[in-house]
């Protein structure tokens, strides 16, 4: 047991996932290089988990793994059994998901089916020329689920792909997409998770059915959501940024604070590693909504909000930083913050990336605050030797995106800014100049929308925004 | 009403004189009470011929009732020979005393009819219209007889039901069926009639003729057995009605006797008129002490009940004496009902319940709940008995109610409980507030909290949702404001008076702390309750947990609730508690050390400068509230111990700006931006202040703050926090010393920042030991604190670490270059709202990210606003 099992958030974020999702985590921590909990504790919580699922030779052999220990029901179920049980259930699920299969497979069917977007007249089209009835579609999802559940990820995802073409309903349809982005998580296809992430999102913010409607059922499946997306964002390379953009959206921020203040670690260490991504260029929206302007910014409002019910390292560290401006405790907090980020199942990936990005706001903040700094003193700030120090403060000149006019003075030890003396005509400047070219950039964006809706198609929206998105491009330039 | 009290003097003031005659009676009338139709008989004629002595005309007046029913020509009469028929009036009066409390038979309009009894009245106006109609048959004028007739069916269903325990027979006066005979006869003729004559009637008696035809014929239907019966022998038939009439009027002599006989046992001398009368209501109850009487007086009550004339003080008197002899549970259960009914009518014109009625009615409230719940399970009191007689003792599973394992009676506890923790309410809202009165009053919070407590449980048991929850609510309201210690001895007596009931909604068998109670309760309104209730539960509960210092759950629960948006639709009633919850919550902010939310919170309240109408803890007179108005606002107010403190609230809410508006202040240059005030009612003061030549020892907690503010501007900050500090009124809150701690740090810190802002112009740079020493603060923070308004761009200045200094960077600004950055950050402002506009147009989330919750306070205060506007009107 060490100090970091407080930061731990496994536990928390457990009730959240799916028993496929949550085995991640747990098997993360049992690799852990300084556990943070007992093998034997881990071992039979894995067991319980997979006992709930079909995989059953995994399950056997955590069975023996666990036998006799404390707490554990000795009365192990008969695993030769329920394989065999379960092999059958197996065939027939996919003799009757045979059949839709057959007809979909066909490449003629497939591209009928592709032109017309109505699921209903799919469906009327099927029953006519192909004999499928609805009921013979449903074998697909359950065929899908079924599978899922003994852990052929792959399988239930084309599955359930299939069944999302055909299926006109609405339960059934949401169901499948859960296990679809699961699926697709497991199997680690982070395009297609993120596009269902996308899917969901639309369900979710705009419900098919009254049930679906209710604010109790939105925010757990906004809850969820939330938790299943962290899979797929610290994996995909934009992640990052569409991670922002999804948590920081009015309705799903509201959700994180009501139902789980601890995802706003991941905000938080989201906003400093997208730090370089925001800085360089505004990256083209992934998930299709508008990009966070300061993400720093905001993150740093909302962890100051939150503080009272939820603080970690990580966020304690914005806080530290932004909040009160004590470089001290900031530098303790990326002290233990780098432990926590080991520690972290999603997160451990990007502890050096993240403790990079954190030094690099902290001098942005410094130098911007200060005139002469003592660089011994700076270096044990950002928690280098003073060698390491100068070296990191000789790149920081050299890669001037702080703007800022830097010389060393070695004799004196010291880091020396000068920042040019901004006389009121050259602020004058500086607050009109962008105007007329944001007027513009509106303008445009709004002739763009006019044109797209006498054209009668959609998309109006991404016409506007890609107007904003050229506009800034040009203005960097 | 007045004509009622002359003749009421004139006749009692009679009475004095009269009162030795009617001793000497006693003798006579003794004799007479066992022959009363001979009496009667000789009395038929009384009327006519002068009376000598006074012990006949006492007789006649006995007789007069009865008299005038059977003999239709001599009834005018009675009326007109006043002088001898006086003293017989007088009598009847006294009879009818009697009488009323045994049968009351009086109507509406008995104030004219003191004298006459109120029956015969009805008979002489039956007689009237019945010779109009045959005046009218004889010229053939259809439209009057019409509407007598109208006339005359009413007054007969009138008969009919104040006569309604007599004997079948007394129902049909002959007269009235001889009439409908000879009407139906007449029109039968006239008709025909018509018919041969083709044109002899204009349209309108035409008109009335058909109508007339309709309505004979469906009062004969009515009236078909009375009538046949009538037909068949006409004599037989008035000798049956005679009889039945006689029985009841004898029964009034026989109490008249001894009436009279009784009082002039009493009358041994004294107020001979109010004894006349007292003994008559004794008389007339001693009648009714048997277990039949109780329902029969319970019944005269109710039907005078609501009644103009009705002496309330002595209906309550003669309910306590019934509660005394009721015997069966079930007219206790009755009793009490109209018991608790009749003190709460008693005060409809008073401001307030007397004290020890108002504790009489909980008292027995209390009884009868208790009844209900322990004893006698086997009674239930609902508002939907329906239909049964309430002249019988009912018992559960006999008579009647064989069928019933329960015995269903009529009458509403939640509205009775209601009312009771109104007019507490009330009574405290009348009672001087610091006087000992007041705490002595509010001594009865404790079993009316315990009566709320088994009423609820009670509703539960028989399981009906909206009383409950209307129980609930009372319980909670009584609660939620209260401070824990307070509403532990509240619970402990309710629990020790409950123990082995239990309730699913919070636990009664041990005492239950404030803020789970308050949980319990308003999460059970939440689920049940109508949305009204909902409401004023959740403001309760966000009161309470804001009042505990729970400032984030309040805070959360308050957006959450997205009250703001709607509240100035409700009920004036509700919009105050919502203020109030409103204040508490910045209370709680500035326990907690959040100044800005606490000022911003607060702001709206007391901008308006109206803050005692707007928690309804006082009323300001303006000139054009009308009386009405004010009483309206009077009605509103709370009573003395729910106030919050408002010289607290004032001070937490001036302190707040202080902090936040004097470094402000000191950061903006030009007069332009200073005019922006972020809180005008101290900006006002300061300025006020300022215009102060002399500067007196600070009294108020204003002067206090606003001499405070004068040495922090000029970064004297021990001065500002010793004159904050000393202030008394912090020791009102909880936890002051931790408050006050915290209070001072703050002040340190806001000096610094005033300090740096008012005098970075005189610097090129400062040393930061110094500024660390001159305000007492660890260097650590000083630079956090610099750093900030660096970084925030409000401070034009850099730190040097190796000298440990700030550089100050002056840029001085002609007065052209400073309208020209007005404007320009004017633009920027437009293109920046232009911008989110578009947002919204393009569908891309309708608001900033942070726009969440920020967006939630700035709706509450627009809210709060508008309701201002019409708040108290």
């Amino acid at each position: 047991m060490s100090e970091f099992v407080q930061y731990d958030l496994t536990q928390t974020l457990i009730p959240h996932l799916d028993r496929h999702l949550a085995l991640a985590l747990l098997n993360h921590l049992t690799e852990l290089d300084t556990p943070l909990y007992s093998i034997e504790q881990l071992q039979k919580a894995q067991y319980e988990l997979v006992k709930g699922t079909n995989m059953i030779d995994y399950a056997k052999q955590l069975a023996e793994q666990v036998k006799g220990m404390e707490g554990v029901d000795d009365t192990m179920p008969d695993f030769a059994r329920l394989r065999e049980e379960a092999l059958q259930k197996t065939e027939a699920l996919q003799k009757s998901a045979e059949p839709v299969l057959k007809v979909i497979e066909n490449p003629e069917v497939a591209d009928r089916l592709k032109g017309a977007v109505d699921k209903q007249r799919n469906m009327e089209l099927l029953q006519k020329e192909y004999n499928l009835t609805l009921d013979q579609v449903n074998a697909l999802y359950h065929y899908g689920h079924y599978q899922y559940t003994y852990g052929g990820y792959e399988g239930a995802a084309s599955y359930l792909y299939h069944f999302l073409i055909l299926s006109p309903s609405h339960d059934l349809n949401l169901s499948a997409h859960w296990g679809k982005l699961c699926s697709n998580i497991l199997c680690g296809e982070w395009d297609a998770a993120l596009s269902e992430i996308k899917d969901l999102r639309d369900f979710i913010d705009n419900p098919q059915t009254a049930d679906q409607a209710k604010p109790n059922v939105q925010l757990q499946a906004r809850t969820w959501l939330l938790h299943w997306s962290l899979f797929v964002f610290f994996n995909h390379e934009n992640g990052r940024q569409a991670l922002l953009e999804l948590f920081l959206s009015p309705a799903y921020l509201n959700t994180m604070q009501t139902a789980a203040p601890h995802l706003l670690r991941y905000v938080v260490a989201a906003a400093i590693l997208g730090r370089t991504a925001a800085g360089a260029k505004a990256t083209p929206s992934v998930l299709g909504s508008r990009t966070i302007r300061d993400p720093i910014k905001e993150v740093t409002k909302i962890v100051m909000m939150e503080e009272y019910h939820y603080a970690d390292p990580i966020t304690g560290f914005l806080k530290d930083l932004y909040g009160d401006f004590d470089f001290e405790g900031a530098q303790e907090r990326l002290r233990v913050a780098e432990q926590v980020l080991e520690n972290d199942f999603f997160l451990n990936g990007f502890t050096a990336d993240f403790l990079e990005n954190a030094r690099w706001l902290v001098s942005e903040v410094y130098c911007r605050i200060h005139r002469r700094i003592d660089i011994t003193d700076f270096s044990k700030r950002l928690n280098l030797s003073s060698e390491d120090g100068e070296k990191w403060i000789v790149n920081l000149i050299r890669d001037s995106r702080l703007g800022i006019d830097a010389k060393i003075d070695l004799s004196a030890n010291m880091l020396h800014i000068s920042r040019p003396h901004q006389t009121p005509t050259a602020t004058l400047i500086e607050t009109t100049r962008s105007l007329a070219f944001r007027s513009q950039a509106i303008h445009y964006a709004m002739t763009k929308k006019d044109q797209a809706e006498r054209g009668g198609a959609g998309g109006a929206s991404g016409g506007g925004r890609g107007g904003r998105a050229q506009g800034a491009v040009t203005q960097e330039a | 009403m007045s004509g009622f009290f002359t003749r009421g003097n004139m006749s009692s003031s009679e009475d004095d004189d009269s009162s030795s005659d009617e001793e000497s009676l006693i003798g006579s009338s003794s004799d007479e009470e066992e022959q009363v139709d001979a009496e009667k008989k000789k009395t038929t004629t009384a009327g006519k011929k002068p009376v000598p002595n006074r012990a006949s005309q006492f007789l006649k007046s006995d007789g007069e009732s009865s008299s005038d029913d059977d003999s239709e020509d001599e009834d005018e009469d009675s009326d007109g020979d006043e002088g001898p028929a006086k003293p017989a009036k007088r009598a009847n009066a006294f009879l009818k005393g009697a009488a009323s409390s045994d049968e009351e038979s009086d109507s509406d309009d008995e104030g004219v009819t003191v004298v006459k009894s109120a029956k015969d009245k009805r008979l002489d106006e039956v007689e009237n219209t019945i010779k109009t109609i045959e005046n009218a048959s004889k010229i053939n004028d259809w439209v009057t007889i019409s509407n007598d007739f109208d006339k005359l069916l009413r007054l007969m269903e009138k008969h009919r039901q104040l006569s309604a325990t007599a004997s079948p027979a007394a129902l049909h006066p002959p007269v009235f069926i001889k009439a409908l005979v000879d009407l139906d006869a007449l029109i039968t003729a006239s008709s025909k009639k018509e018919k041969d004559a083709k044109k002899k009637m204009n349209a309108a008696n035409a008109k009335g003729l058909n109508s007339m035809k309709q309505k004979i014929k469906k009062t004969l239907r009515d009236f078909e057995a009375p009538i046949q019966a009538y037909n068949t022998d006409s004599d037989a038939f008035t000798q049956a009605y005679n009889d039945a009439v006689t029985v009841v009027s004898s029964k009034d002599a026989a109490a008249a006797e001894r009436a009279t006989r009784k009082s002039a046992a009493d009358a041994a001398g004294g107020d001979a008129t109010a004894e006349d009368f007292m003994t008559v209501g004794r008389g007339g109850r001693a009648l009714n002490l048997t277990s039949e009487g109780v329902f029969k007086t319970l019944k005269s009550i109710m039907e005078s009940r609501g009644r103009k004339n009705t002496d309330r003080a002595e209906t309550i008197k003669i309910l306590s004496k019934l509660l005394e002899v009721a015997a069966s549970p079930y007219q206790k259960i009755r009793v009490l009902l109209a018991i608790v009914s009749a003190r709460l009518d008693y005060s409809t014109n008073l401001a307030s319940m007397p004290h020890d009625s108002w504790c009489s009615a909980l008292v027995e409230l209390k009884e009868l709940i208790t009844m209900l719940l322990t004893k006698n399970k086997e009674y239930v009191v609902t508002e939907d008995a329906g239909e049964y007689d309430d002249m019988v003792e009912r018992i559960p599973g006999q008579g009647e109610e064989k069928d019933n394992a329960r015995v269903k009676i009529g009458g509403s506890l939640i509205n009775l409980l209601e009312s009771v923790d109104t007019e507490f309410t009330k009574t405290l809202q009348n009672t001087d507030q610091h006087g000992s009165e007041y705490v002595e009053r509010l001594r009865e919070e404790k079993p009316l909290y315990e009566t709320i407590v088994k009423a609820q449980i009670l509703f539960e048991r028989e399981g009906w949702e909206d009383p409950t929850s209307r129980a609930v609510m009372r319980r909670l309201e009584h609660v939620y404001s209260k401070p824990t210690a307070v509403v532990d001895v509240l619970e402990r007596t309710a629990s020790k008076a409950l123990t082995g009931e239990t309730s699913q909604i919070s636990d009664i068998s041990v005492p239950q702390s404030a803020s789970d109670l308050v949980y319990a309760l308003a999460v059970y309104l939440y689920r049940t309750a109508p949305a009204l209730l909902r409401t004023r539960a959740m403001l309760c509960h966000i009161y309470h947990n804001a009042m505990v210092g729970r400032y984030h759950e309040a805070r959360d629960m308050l957006l959450m609730s997205h009250l703001q948006d709607s509240i100035q639709h409700a009920d004036i009633a509700t919009q105050i508690l919502y203020n109030r919850t409103v204040v508490q919550l910045g209370l709680a902010a500035f326990k907690r050390g959040y100044i800005q939310e606490c000022q911003s919170t607060l702001n709206e309240i007391f901008s308006s400068q109206r803050t005692k109408e707007l928690l309804a803890q006082g009323t300001q007179r303006y000139s054009q509230t009308s009386p009405e108005q004010e009483a309206l606002e009077k009605r509103r107010l709370l009573p003395f111990h729910m106030h919050i403190n408002l010289d607290l609230l004032e001070t937490v809410y001036l302190v707040s700006c202080m902090l936040i508006e004097l470094p402000l202040l000191a950061s903006l240059s030009t007069d332009e931006e200073k005019r922006k005030a972020v809180s005008r009612p101290f900006r006002r003061l300061l300025e006020q202040a300022d215009r102060q030549t002399f500067m007196g020892a600070p009294e108020s907690a204003r002067d206090h703050i606003m001499q405070a503010s004068k040495a922090m501007r000029t970064g004297d900050w021990e001065k500002a926090r010793d004159l904050i500090l000393s202030m008394k009124l912090w020791s009102l809150l909880d936890d002051s010393q931790a408050i006050t701690e915290r209070l001072a740090k703050q002040i340190q810190e806001q000096s610094l920042r005033t300090y740096l802002f008012t005098y970075a112009p005189y610097y090129d740079s400062l040393s930061l030991d110094l500024l660390a020493g001159t305000f007492s603060l660890p260097r650590r923070s000083v630079i956090a604190i610099t750093s900030k308004m660096i970084w925030s761009d409000e401070l034009p200045a850099s730190l040097d670490q190796i000298d440990g200094v700030i550089v100050f960077h002056r840029t001085e600004q002609t007065r052209v270059q400073q309208l020209a950055q007005e404007l320009a950050n004017k633009a920027e402002a437009l293109v920046e709202q232009n911008e989110k506009l578009l947002d919204i147009k393009l569908g891309s989330g309708p608001e900033r990210a942070d726009g969440g919750r920020d967006r939630g306070t700035g709706e509450g205060g627009r809210g709060r606003g508008e309701r201002r506007g019409r708040g108290m009107h």
